[in-house]
């Protein structure tokens, strides 16, 4: 890209903030002058989701210091929502043409990706990630190859550090009107070109550090129930199962009666058909139940987040 | 030299022009005194010259039904400058609202005012609202009322007008308050008048003069201060006919502004500039334009020699210094909501102090502050965001 030339595209940086007072400073101080030198206008909205710390201090601090031409927001969730939900109250906030989503104020790539990412999406893709696929744990690369495997989509999906996306994007999911439980795997299955861009990680490792095994469990299973098949074909293998194990049962009922061995001796098998069916049973209902929650979820809750207050820090 | 009248009224504004009139035709004898050199040179012009129904007050039932009885009255008393003939669509976002579509509804049927739902879709892109109401609400046109102010003004001998004054001091003696004050912009001699009767109608300035009491007990009207742009925009066919404002958080509003032709553009979030907390609006804007009448640029200037300090509001819409256009910004975030076909483009800026009491935060009601100081002498100061709870002076004049 031409230096000195800046894009006139409105750009806006939606970052996610949990407690993240020691990189919060370096995070501004690399990315805000960069997009300032390369776009007229842009604005930084800032998703505090539940920081307990200095986070919004700090960053209030640096922008009154750095006295900054530029509009931000702080959006402050009404407590702790979590990477996905968030991400998404910061995103509906967003007026730019583009969107750049900061998923994590760590930095592990080289500052150029930043316009990698954009200078890609000026070539006809709508959704541009960055991705390292280097030090990436064991359950998320699990999961992913599982993801990959049955997601009923085509869209493919890796681990990403931030990611641009453009108006017709956002407003193509709107239009499908679905709850955005993942937003990876909702942007994967839009039906608009997407792309990612990978970087060798500098320095420390963005991994998502804060993040809960709990949540990201509870993240996973969701996304496996709402864009894969997963769980279908789980019910689906065990209901074959228990069937084959009722014909097998059936067959050795037949054969003990055929040859006329007295029946109390098979009342073992009879009790171990019994516990297996009432287990599948029990099974069966856990998932029906899960997509029962699923459904309950899409339909009746209309707020997805619950934030506490709009703040403009800067800008006259 | 001490000229005396029955009252003096600072600040023509709607406000001050209209207890003039009210007196003037109880026979009193009034002064009215304005910094501008104008009448309705602020924020009687610089707004989004809405003639309120209540629709704005989601949270506050009791400004909503204030503002619909006040509304009929103000119409069939000044209908000649009234634009009525567009549809005023308000919707609520579907995010971040602290109203959604069935509670509008059901405050509109409480505060008994008409609301008849439209499909979201006609106006804006997909899941971006989540109800749209047709509305009965109007928009006054500023000029044609000072017209009519002015005119009416003129055939009164026992009414003055002094325009471009600066306020001295406001001296209490005896039952009479004796204001002494400098014309021609703060050039002219020193003048004293007094009456036992004083209106401050002065807005944003309302402290400014508050504190130009001398031995008398006041307190500052706890407010704090946003330096606002109003954008006028030229609409597309589709969109001349039509008023959109969505609500209830940080959206934007796009409607006829007045009989000019023109839409005006406001955004909650873009619209105020900057805030002040202070009990006197204190910006730094000022330093600015101070440095900038240092550098006297004699192009620049639209008011040259222009003074504004936190004791001295003067007209942020004449200022050198204003802030730059948040145009970007506010059409931007219209364009998020609104279908293409409802295109608008820029044509100016119009910027104004407001003074928002800070008790009205929460439910987000404006309650028109009338504070009675003192009786005889009475010192009477008014502050209010709209135009038709005008009336609420009546019973004080």
């Amino acid at each position: 890209m031409e230096t000195g030339k800046k894009e006139k595209k409105f750009i806006s940086l939606v970052v996610y903030l949990h407690n993240e007072e020691y990189q919060i400073v370096p995070f501004m101080e690399k990315i805000v002058p960069l997009i300032d030198t390369h776009f007229e206008d842009f604005e930084l909205i800032c998703v505090d989701d539940g920081c307990t710390d200095g986070t919004i201090e700090e960053l209030k601090t640096y922008l009154e210091k750095n006295n900054l031409s530029v509009m931000v927001n702080i959006i402050h969730m009404s407590f702790h929502h979590g990477l996905e939900s968030a991400m998404n109250a910061g995103r509906d906030l967003a007026i730019g043409d583009f969107i750049y989503e900061f998923d994590t104020v760590r930095i592990d790539y080289s500052p150029e990706s930043i316009m990698q990412v954009y200078e890609r999406l000026l070539e006809g893709y709508d959704i541009v990630a960055a991705g390292t696929t280097d030090r990436v744990r064991f359950t998320s690369r699990c999961f992913y190859r599982l993801y990959n495997k049955t997601s009923k989509g085509k869209g493919i999906i890796g681990p990403e550090t931030f990611r641009i996306v453009s108006r017709r994007a956002v407003n193509r999911i709107k239009s499908m009107g679905q709850y955005i439980p993942y937003r990876k795997a909702v942007y994967a299955n839009c039906g608009l070109k997407m792309d990612v861009i990978y970087y060798r990680q500098e320095g420390e490792s963005a991994g998502s550090k804060k993040v809960g095994t709990g949540e990201r469990a509870s993240l996973a299973l969701d996304s496996f129930i709402y864009f894969t098949n997963v769980m279908e074909r789980l019910s689906l293998i065990a209901s074959c199962i228990f069937l084959l194990i009722t014909v097998g049962m059936g067959v050795y009922i037949l054969w003990d009666f055929l040859m006329g061995i007295s029946i109390v001796e098979g009342w073992l098998s009879t009790m171990t058909f019994l516990a297996f069916g009432f287990f599948g049973v029990f099974a069966l209902l856990t998932i029906v139940l899960k997509y029962l929650s699923v459904l309950l979820n899409l339909i009746f809750k209309q707020q997805r987040y619950l934030i506490s207050d709009i703040e403009k820090v800067v800008k006259e | 030299m001490n000229r005396e009248y029955d009252k003096i009224i600072i600040g023509a504004g709607l406000y001050g022009l209209y207890a003039a009139l009210y007196s003037a035709n109880k026979g009193e004898k009034v002064l009215v005194l304005e910094y501008d050199r104008t009448p309705f040179g602020r924020a009687t012009y610089i707004n989004q010259a809405r003639v309120h129904m209540g629709y704005h007050y989601p949270r506050s039932l009791t400004t909503a039904v204030k503002s619909a009885g006040y509304f009929k009255r103000f119409v069939e008393d000044y209908g000649f400058c009234i634009h009525s003939a567009f549809d005023q669509v308000y919707a609520t976002s579907n995010k971040f609202s602290w109203t959604d579509g069935e509670q509008f509804k059901e405050f509109c049927r409480a505060a008994g005012i008409r609301c008849d739902e439209l499909p979201p879709s006609r106006y804006f892109k997909p899941g971006m609202c989540d109800g749209a109401f047709l509305t009965q609400e109007y928009t006054y046109d500023a000029k044609i009322l000072q017209g009519y102010f002015t005119d009416q003004l003129k055939d009164k001998r026992n009414v003055t007008l002094l325009y471009g004054v600066r306020i001295g001091e406001i001296l209490r003696e005896d039952r009479h308050f004796i204001l002494s004050l400098n014309r021609d912009e703060g050039r002219g001699e020193k003048e004293y008048y007094s009456a036992p009767f004083v209106l401050n109608a002065t807005y944003a300035s309302v402290n400014q003069i508050l504190n130009k009491l001398e031995n008398v007990e006041m307190e500052n009207f706890a407010i704090k201060y946003e330096l606002c742009e109003i954008i006028l925009c030229e609409p597309s066919d589709v969109l001349k006919n039509i008023g959109i404002t969505v609500m209830d958080g940080p959206f934007f509003s796009i409607m006829p502004f007045g009989k000019t032709g023109l839409h005006s553009l406001t955004s909650v979030t873009f619209t105020p500039h900057v805030t002040s907390y202070e009990s006197l609006p204190t910006f730094s804007c000022q330093k600015r334009l101070s440095e900038k009448a240092c550098g006297r640029d004699a192009h620049s200037g639209q008011e040259a020699g222009m003074v504004c300090t936190p004791e001295n509001l003067a007209n942020c819409n004449l200022c050198v210094a204003k802030p730059q256009s948040a145009w970007k910004y506010m059409s931007h975030l219209a364009d998020k909501y609104l279908l293409k076909e409802y295109g608008y483009r820029y044509k100016e800026s119009l910027y104004s102090m407001k003074p928002i009491l800070k008790s009205s935060e929460v439910d987000d009601s404006r309650p028109t502050a009338i504070r009675v100081l003192c009786q005889e002498p009475t010192f009477i100061s008014v502050l209010s965001g709209k135009i038709n709870t005008v009336y609420d002076l009546d019973e004080y004049l």
